[in-house]
């Protein structure tokens, strides 16, 4: 029998080549692209009980930014953005942008905190005596913050005021320090003082002599830490003018620009605060937040702003444009207590050593004031740009029953490059309190001909924001004001009732939200030569808000979750779902305070995330369905194939039946056919999977590819079995029958169309099945091409009440027009074995005078009947298919399956071009002798 | 050559050979022939003496190796291959095996050597005209399936009318036939030739067939071993007679 089976493959030389290598085809393919089945998958646990919507959807934070809290717990802590200062590229956010379903994605850089000095103006009108010609007012403040429980004592502060005439030094580029001019038109030393160009005091006597005063702080340790602000004393002159207003001033301008006198008195202090700088992209923000939209003063930020190059002698102040909260979100003020004293002598004495007898001279009490941070903040206009301090995560040890207690950390920042700092800063006093957070500086810039700054452009409110009013509804906002409320009774007696705020304390526990706020363009310019290692990889989240959601569904979340698979994919960040996330109380203990704050508990409010996002390795099932139909379009092209040769063979079969062979071996004859060419394409598969899969850079073992042996096998031995038990069960007679069938139902043929229709009809198996498989291809690459345009990558739906997402990658496309193509070959071959079967009579056509160019007319019908046939009924089915899963039809969707049914007209209307060729050779005259 | 007056076939030198394997075979061999304008030719001679290849060849199904053949003043061995197709539709061919398309009622497969073509005229009522001069009037919805041998060559035959042919050939016409059939068909075609003044040339190995032409031609080896004119006043039984015994 086997010599039977390789006589007839030999005998059948081409067509046997061809079934072989279609079985080759599908199963190297098959077995290639299975090595592609596993893919990335986001997988997300737990249910969203809450319908809520942040300002964006998705969360991309570096990889490993993740705490141990958020991924135990799917706790997101407050102002998660406050300790990740960098870590994603630029690269990565275009890649982020530029993922499908991706609507907004805003960048937003957290750069540290940037100091800024705040007016805290103290009225000191009340305390002068103005029957006196002289006298200085000492005050004597406290620090105040933290709802007051963090109180810290000053150094005294002295106005000196005067009824004496004051002389104000004149700014002139041309006078050394050693002449001075000043307003009454005359010129003295300007270096009599310990501080340069001090205000002179007009004696009785006509003469004149410095008041020397500013600012002064003890010596630094050296570490380029900066000074404490409680340490620092000033001594400051002031004129009571005869009508009993004041005049006070500095260096002026000119001579006829000398200071306006005031009716209050007003000493005029200043509280160091650090402000959280932020760069992101205006546009962005703008279209996530309504960031332009909350613009209270000046104008909105834009990305095209840049830093601004301010000459000022040799220095350049290089101005950086920022848009600053127009609420500070800090809790701070300044108390103090004011006495009086009748000096000795002011004038003439060095300003060191006058404090030193001014501390020590009696004083009388004369009343008491205070200035919170809140009043002078809006004036603030900008601030130095030499150093951002970086404060880092907040760390937590879990106690027993869930408690979180906050770690605590060395108070002074750490600075890395001590040598990088230009000159000690005048530093907040909280910063020597208790520290919750790694703090550490980082230096801008070595330069000495430049100078940083940050200058405000405009202000914008917070409380303006998209959603911002809906705070406890909408957590994880980039701008929302932390607060924490007393967990306990001591505590929220502690507090009076009033929730904890941010202090000035940049390693405090509770962080404001960015209060100053650049565009991304000026960072390179920012950290520029400085020791950043943000340069880098800038950006520390990207907020991502995805097209076509509204509100929270579960087909919206299982979009939502698929955008944010691809992202992480795609970048390999950690990427959280926000839909549907959740404030969840948390309790955190905090250890006393450096300067008066007992411990606390703290009921802070978390972000719980609706759902945990974890990426996982799993198989993509629709991947293997569509692999999957590969092999099936080929098993019913090689089906049909193994038909026609067992119809072309009928009267041959007959005569074996007729020589004594039982059926079984007659069915076993086409099986073994069948089978060893299904047995040399799989091991050609072999051969082949390994090579071609590298290439394709799917890398699959030997061992996988060592399946494509029996799959063939199987693959041809289904395909044949039909057949082959046809020609078993065929009785003898069988070979008398005419090879074709007639058509009853379609008579009358008046065009070539119509006959090409009679000529389908005719062999209805063979039809079915060609146009079949064409409608698997084209049900599939409907279902993916709609996925892909229409749905931005994947329609989401429901199916048997679960949310399920189909989307396209790349093994997927390569499947689908693998299964289109051979759909295509299927009804060529169709065709073909229509043009063998009908050669006679298609010999008779061109003996009574149809041109070549009619035949092939009508074959050509043929296969476009065949190709709408498949096509149409493979793009109703995909359309149907996509409508079920979507629970809708969008106008594009209608349009896709237009255009693939359109393709899957095409594809087998030019593989027909191959059987058609076959017309040229006919031999007319041998097949009409023949029959 | 639509409008069925006969026109005259020449051939000359006329060479075809064919490849059997390792083999060359000349089918027809420096044949020579001359049939005027309506003359009903029998062509005969054993089987492979190159009948069928001569018909196929004046048919234009076949294309010559060498030689001439002229018919009705065209020389359709100089004819392109797009020409050939416009010729063939302007000759009729009754075939052997009638090669009707199964699936087609006897009327439509009469229409089919023009179905591709337009603008012809009502096809229907001229193949219905052409089945009821071949006496199957009524008999158009019929399959080939449903019809018997000599009601399918009938069916051919009109078919091969449907260009209103000027030369008619046909190839062992009666051969799936019994005899009685086989002389009706003959009738048919004699007749169809006496009303319509076509050209005819039947191969046929039926020599009381054969012997009711104008004109016998008897081949072998693919050239002209005879050419007798059977309408000289002698009973063309007799004479045919009398030339096969003078063969013997």
């Amino acid at each position: 029998m086997l010599r039977i089976i390789w006589r007839q493959l030999r005998g059948r030389a081409w067509r046997s080549a061809a079934l072989l290598a279609g079985v080759l085809v599908a199963t190297t393919g098959f077995i290639v692209l299975t090595g592609a089945t596993s893919a990335s998958r986001l997988q997300v646990t737990g249910d969203v009980e809450r319908n809520t919507r942040a300002a964006y959807d998705i969360l991309v934070r570096p990889k490993g930014s993740r705490i141990v809290l958020e991924t135990d717990r799917r706790l997101v802590r407050p102002n998660y953005l406050s300790g990740l200062y960098g870590g994603i590229t630029n690269a990565q956010y275009d890649q982020v942008r530029r993922v499908s379903g991706v609507d907004i994605a805003a960048p937003i850089a957290m750069l540290g905190y940037a100091s800024a000095f705040i007016p805290t103006p103290l009225d000191i009108t009340d305390a002068v005596d103005r029957r006196l010609d002289r006298q200085v007012i000492r005050v004597d403040p406290t620090f105040v913050a933290e709802r007051g429980l963090s109180t810290a004592p000053g150094k005294p502060q002295y106005v000196y005021v005067t009824k004496h005439p004051l002389i104000y030094p004149v700014f002139d580029p041309k006078s050394t320090t050693r002449d001075t001019l000043y307003t009454d038109g005359r010129t003295y030393p300007g270096d009599e003082c310990e501080h340069p160009l001090p205000v002179r005091e007009v004696m009785p006597d006509g003469s004149s002599k410095p008041i020397c005063g500013g600012e002064f702080g003890p010596s630094t340790d050296g570490r380029g830490s900066g000074v404490s602000e409680r340490d620092i004393k000033s001594v400051a002159a002031v004129r009571l003018l005869p009508d009993g207003r004041f005049e006070s001033g500095g260096v002026i301008q000119s001579r006829d620009d000398l200071p306006e006198p005031t009716d209050r008195l007003f000493l005029q202090m200043r509280l160091s605060v650090p402000l959280l700088m932020a760069a992101i992209d205006p546009v962005a923000e703008n279209r996530l937040v309504g960031l332009d939209r909350a613009v209270t003063r000046g104008r909105p930020l834009t990305a095209d702003d840049g830093p601004d190059d301010i000459p000022g002698g040799s220095l350049v102040n290089r101005a950086f444009p920022v848009l600053s909260s127009s609420r500070p979100y800090v809790d701070g003020a300044v108390r103090a207590s004011y006495r009086r004293l009748v000096p000795a002598t002011v004038a003439g004495v060095l300003e060191t050593e006058l404090a030193d007898q001014l501390d020590h001279a009696p004083a009388v009490p004369v009343g008491e004031g205070r200035a919170d941070l809140s009043g002078g903040y809006p004036t603030v206009q900008g601030g130095p740009l030499t150093t951002l301090v970086q404060a880092g995560p907040a760390e937590y040890d879990e106690q027993p029953g869930g408690t979180l207690r906050a770690r605590e950390f060395p108070p002074k920042p750490d600075n890395p490059d001590p040598k990088s700092s230009v000159e000690p800063e005048v530093v907040p006093w909280l910063a020597d309190d208790q520290s919750f957070r790694p703090l550490r500086d980082v230096a801008l810039a070595k330069s000495m001909d430049v100078n940083r700054i940050w200058s405000v452009v405009g202000s914008f409110d917070p409380e303006r924001l998209a959603g911002f009013s809906e705070l406890s509804k909408l957590p994880l906002e980039t701008y929302e004001p932390p607060r924490a409320e007393g967990a306990d009774e001591r505590s929220r007696q502690a507090l009076g009732g009033q929730p904890l705020e941010p202090s000035g304390n940049p390693g405090g526990y509770l962080t404001p939200p960015p209060l100053l706020l650049t565009n991304l363009a000026s960072v390179p310019k920012l950290l520029e030569g400085g020791t950043s290692p943000q340069r880098a990889a800038p950006l520390s989240a990207i907020r991502v808000r995805v097209s076509d959601v509204d509100g929270y569904s579960k087909r919206s979340a299982e979009r939502v979750r698929l955008v944010a698979e691809r992202i992480a994919a795609v970048t390999g960040l950690d990427v959280d779902v926000t839909l549907g996330s959740s404030p969840s109380a948390q309790t955190v203990e905090l250890a006393a305070g450096s300067f008066g704050r007992p411990a606390l508990r703290l009921s802070e409010k978390w972000s719980a995330l609706g759902v945990a996002s974890v990426i996982v390795q799993a198989v993509d099932r629709k991947s293997v369905v569509l692999f999957l139909l590969v092999l099936v379009v080929c098993a019913l092209f090689l089906g049909n194939a193994v038909s026609a040769a067992v119809r072309a063979r009928t009267p041959e079969l007959a005569v074996l039946a007729c020589l004594g062979w039982r059926p079984r071996r007659i069915g076993l004859l086409i099986l073994g056919e069948v089978a060893v060419l299904g047995l040399a394409a799989g091991v050609l598969s072999l051969g082949l999977a390994v090579p071609v899969a590298a290439v394709l850079g799917n890398a699959i073992g030997w061992q996988r590819a060592a399946a494509a042996v029996p799959l063939a096998l199987v693959l041809a031995l289904a395909a044949g079995a039909v057949p082959a038990l046809r020609a078993a069960r065929a009785h003898p007679a069988a070979a008398l029958r005419p090879a074709a069938t007639t058509v009853r139902w379609l008579r009358r043929p008046r065009t070539l169309l119509g006959l090409a229709l009679v000529n389908l009809a005719r062999t209805p198996g063979r039809t079915v099945l060609g146009a079949g498989a064409l409608a698997i291809g084209v049900a599939a690459l409907t279902l993916v091409a709609a996925a892909a345009s229409v749905f931005r990558g994947a329609i989401v739906g429901n199916l048997l009440g679960d949310s399920v997402a189909l989307s396209v990658r790349g093994a997927d496309a390569v499947a689908v027009v693998a299964t289109v193509l051979l759909g295509a070959v299927a009804v060529a071959d169709v065709l073909y074995l229509n043009i063998r079967d009908r050669a006679a009579e298609l010999a008779a056509l061109q003996a009574v005078g149809w041109t070549e160019g009619a035949l092939a007319r009508l074959v050509g019908y043929e296969g476009a009947a065949l190709g709408v046939l498949g096509a149409t009924t493979g793009s109703a089915a995909g359309l149907a298919g996509a409508a079920w899963l979507f629970n809708g039809v969008p106008g594009g969707l209608i349009l896709v399956a237009a255009i693939t049914a359109a393709g899957g007209v095409l594809a087998p209307v030019l593989a027909t071009l191959v059987p058609a060729a076959l017309l040229r050779g006919l031999p007319t005259a041998q097949l009409l002798a023949e029959e | 050559m639509t409008s069925n007056a006969g026109v005259p076939v020449q051939t000359a030198g006329l060479v075809k050979r064919f490849r059997s394997g390792a083999d060359r075979i000349t089918a027809v061999d420096w044949l020579d022939l001359d049939v005027p304008a309506g003359q009903a030719v029998a062509v005969t001679g054993p089987s492979g003496s190159g009948k069928s290849t001569l018909l196929h060849l004046i048919g234009a199904i076949e294309r010559a190796d060498g030689g001439t053949i002229t018919v009705g003043g065209k020389e359709v061995t100089k004819l392109r291959r797009a020409e050939l197709a416009a010729y063939r539709r302007g000759i009729g061919f009754v075939f052997q095996r009638y090669h009707l398309l199964p699936a087609l009622t006897a009327l439509d497969n009469v229409i089919v050597p023009v179905l591709p073509y337009r603008g012809r005229g009502d096809h229907a009522a001229r193949a219905r005209e052409l089945l009821d001069a071949v006496g199957l009037a009524g008999r158009e919805r019929a399959l080939p399936a449903q019809l018997s041998g000599g009601e399918q060559q009938r069916v051919g035959i009109a078919r091969a009318l449907m260009g209103e042919p000027g030369l008619l050939l046909a190839d062992e016409p009666t051969g799936n036939l019994d005899s009685a059939t086989g002389g009706q068909i003959l009738d048919l075609l004699l007749r169809l030739r006496d009303t319509r003044g076509m050209t005819v040339l039947l191969a046929t190995h039926e020599q009381h067939l054969a012997a009711r032409c104008d004109r016998l031609i008897r081949l072998s080896d693919g050239t002209v071993v005879e050419d007798i004119d059977l309408t000289d006043g002698e009973d063309p039984a007799a004479t045919l007679d009398r030339a096969s015994r003078l063969r013997l």
